[in-house]
């Protein structure tokens, strides 16, 4: 009985998968997108510890030496200051001849004055709008030193503060810095930084998204095969229930019909008996025909390699079948050769039992089966013959796929037959090609390597 | 009833026939969509049984043909399919009702019933039970008494009471009752309907009488 499914053409991926390959797909994003977002973020961080460890070295240095240099401005002044040799001038307002004012190989600007503020030396007409410092003249007062930077006139300065034992007491020097510079090449570096940082993370970004990309490349495939092959099993389970229910039915009708009858003799109701031994012998060999099948995709069953003649194994399988076929007028001819391969003998004679019950099933009363097995070259080839009606074009691609029946198949069968017939030529490295002869019937052809491909025919006595 | 069985699988469709005959149905057979299409729209035909896994076209296919002609006969549906969609899809499709293989035949048998009730026009009938006078049907255990006594009438004979006893007081041509009491498969003159209602009458003693003839037309129950 032909599968509904099979009208509606090849069962594509139903409403339910295509649902949960959709949320595979957005969960398959959502994991790129959390990786692009570590990666960038990961970047980033980096970015901003380096950045922020360059920039606090640079300006640490440039500091330290900018506060060197105003050392040892301070140091020329004290000099001067609290060492008066003879000849040496004194502090006092308005004084020009003392180390004071701009100097330019030092780049600093020194003022001499007192602790309340009155500037002893360079005169108050070379002074600066903002010249002295009052804060920091304080701070230095109070606490002997003072470093600080402020603006003067607009132009950043480093400044500091330091008491000076003179001739007329305790007197300050305050030296100024101009830190333009300074400034202009931290600026400088930040912006550096900033785009810098910008740049890379976005690089990070780019690369991360095609490397996530092609990471979950892998991912996406194996989500996919799992989804088919979940498919697969959800569809091989509805044939295989939908194959069982119609013989039960058979069997619980037919014990119905035998219930009502409880008191008459078998002979009686021997055609409910009859039916229901049919079907219990049709549901066996379902049954273990599933089971082969079902073991056989999860790897449960192993196939022997040992040596076996094909032909032998042909022979003997055809020639079991030929009793029956002749109660429906088939003839079944066999036409063997040795032909040693690597196999299992017990699945090959299963193999070459399928072909040939299939053809003996397809021939016309008065027709003949023809099983032939060959050497060709590395192979041995098995054909499977018969006089029937031959294949449908249309049922060609789908042949060995499970539960395929193609119209007017014999009843009986579940259309496992030739799946396992496929599973087994390709347990033993093989092929199975399925072709219509040219005066009509149908052709199988099984090839199987030879064990010993180069043996040249038997050996010679 | 005359029943209408589509359904390729040789053993169950014979099954089924078998079973459905000891009831005293009419049971026709066919083992293809198309051969069941033409049957189906014969008159006569009271409940199609039809089976959706068909060789030639799909047993859905062939519930939205008879819909689509316009045929009123009551579809019972048989699948291996048990989802819901598959349900809907049946039902959507034509078919009145829907059973799931593997299905115990007594609920095939109560579900013909419950479809058989619902064609009949007027208010719905509590038990199965058909009853004109001192004759009643009792459809479930499928058996006929008269004041209580039971009657044992062949398959044929209680085909045909059952046919007057849906239709009480109704004039019945000679056709109609072979459609109704006959499976189309086996090839039957009028006058054998002419030999069975004598059987019938016969057997129904004092209350044959009922089962009138009306000259030149065929039968008819008197409801009186």
């Amino acid at each position: 009985m032909p599968d509904e499914a099979v009208s509606a053409g090849i069962p594509g991926p139903d409403a339910a998968e295509a649902e949960a390959l959709a949320a595979d797909a957005r969960m398959v994003r959502s994991v790129g997108r959390r990786l692009v977002a570590w990666a960038a973020g990961t970047t980033f961080l980096v970015l901003v510890v380096l950045a922020i460890a360059l920039y606090v070295s640079v300006s640490g240095t440039l500091e330290a030496s900018g506060i060197k240099q105003l050392d040892s401005r301070v140091e020329a002044v004290r000099h001067a200051v609290e060492e008066p040799g003879p000849g040496r001038p004194r502090p006092r307002p308005g004084q020009d001849d003392l180390p004071t004012g701009f100097i330019f190989g030092t780049g600093t600007f020194a003022i001499i004055l007192q602790g309340d503020g009155t500037v002893l030396a360079p005169r108050s007409t070379d002074l600066i709008e903002g010249m002295p410092n009052a804060a920091s003249l304080a701070a230095a007062v109070a606490s002997g030193r003072d470093v600080r930077t402020t603006t003067v006139e607009g132009t950043p300065v480093r400044l500091v503060t330091e008491p000076l034992e003179s001739e007329i007491g305790t007197v300050y020097v305050q030296v100024y810095q101009d830190r333009t510079a300074e400034q202009s090449t931290l600026q400088g570096l930040l912006a550096v930084l900033l785009a810098g940082g910008v740049v890379v993370v976005l690089v990070a970004i780019g690369f991360g998204t095609v490397y996530s990309r092609r990471a979950l490349i892998p991912i996406r495939e194996s989500l996919a095969a799992q989804r088919a092959a979940l498919r697969r099993q959800r569809e091989f389970a509805a044939d295989a229930s939908h194959e069982l229910r119609t013989p039960l039915t058979v069997i619980r009708a037919s014990v119905e019909h035998l219930r009502r009858h409880r008191d008459k003799p078998v002979a009686a109701v021997g055609e409910a008996l009859d039916d229901i031994g049919a079907e219990v012998d049709h549901l066996t060999r379902l049954v273990e025909e599933l089971l082969l099948l079902a073991r056989s995709d999860s790897g449960a069953v192993s196939l022997e390699r040992l040596p076996v003649d094909l032909g032998d194994v042909a022979a003997d399988a055809a020639g079991s079948l030929a009793g029956p076929a002749r109660e429906q007028g088939v003839r079944v001819e066999v036409d063997p050769e040795p032909a040693v391969v690597a196999g299992d003998a017990a699945r090959l004679r299963q193999l070459v039992l399928i072909l040939v019950d299939n053809a003996i099933g397809h021939s016309p009363p008065g027709g003949s089966v023809r099983v032939a097995v060959r050497r060709d070259g590395s192979s041995a080839v098995l054909t499977v013959e018969d006089e029937g009606r031959g294949l449908r074009p249309e049922d060609l691609p789908r042949l060995f796929e499970r539960f395929w029946r193609g119209a007017g198949a014999p009843p009986g069968g579940a259309g496992l037959g030739l799946a396992i017939a496929a599973w087994i030529a390709d347990g033993h490295a093989g092929t199975i090609q399925a072709a219509n002869r040219e005066p009509g019937g149908a052709r199988f052809t099984v090839r199987v390597p030879l064990v010993e491909a180069a043996a040249p025919g038997r050996p010679s006595a | 009833m005359h029943l209408l069985v589509i359904e390729d699988d040789e053993r169950l469709g014979r099954v089924l026939k078998r079973l459905l005959e000891e009831d005293r149905h009419v049971v026709d057979l066919a083992v293809d969509g198309e051969t069941g299409l033409d049957l189906a729209e014969a008159d006569g035909i009271d409940a199609v049984i039809l089976d959706i896994g068909l060789p030639d076209i799909s047993g859905l296919e062939v519930a939205r043909r008879l819909r689509k002609r316009g045929t009123e006969t009551a579809i019972l549906m048989l699948t291996a399919r048990d989802t819901v969609s598959d349900r809907v899809t049946g039902l959507d499709a034509g078919a009145d009702d829907y059973l799931v293989k593997p299905f115990a035949y007594e609920e095939l048998s109560a579900r013909l019933r419950a479809l058989a009730r619902r064609a009949e026009p007027g208010p719905r009938r509590p038990e199965p039970r058909l009853e004109v006078g001192p004759i009643a049907l009792d459809e479930a255990g499928r058996r006929v008494t008269v004041n209580g006594r039971p009657v044992d009438l062949s398959p044929r004979e209680f085909s045909l009471l059952e046919c007057f006893l849906r239709h009480p007081g109704q004039t019945l041509t000679r056709d109609q009752l072979l459609d109704q009491a006959w499976p189309y498969s086996v090839a039957v003159t009028p006058n054998a309907v002419d030999a069975y209602v004598h059987y019938l009458r016969t057997k129904l003693g004092d209350a044959g009488s009922r089962v009138e003839t009306v000259r030149g037309v065929g039968y008819r129950l008197s409801d009186a």
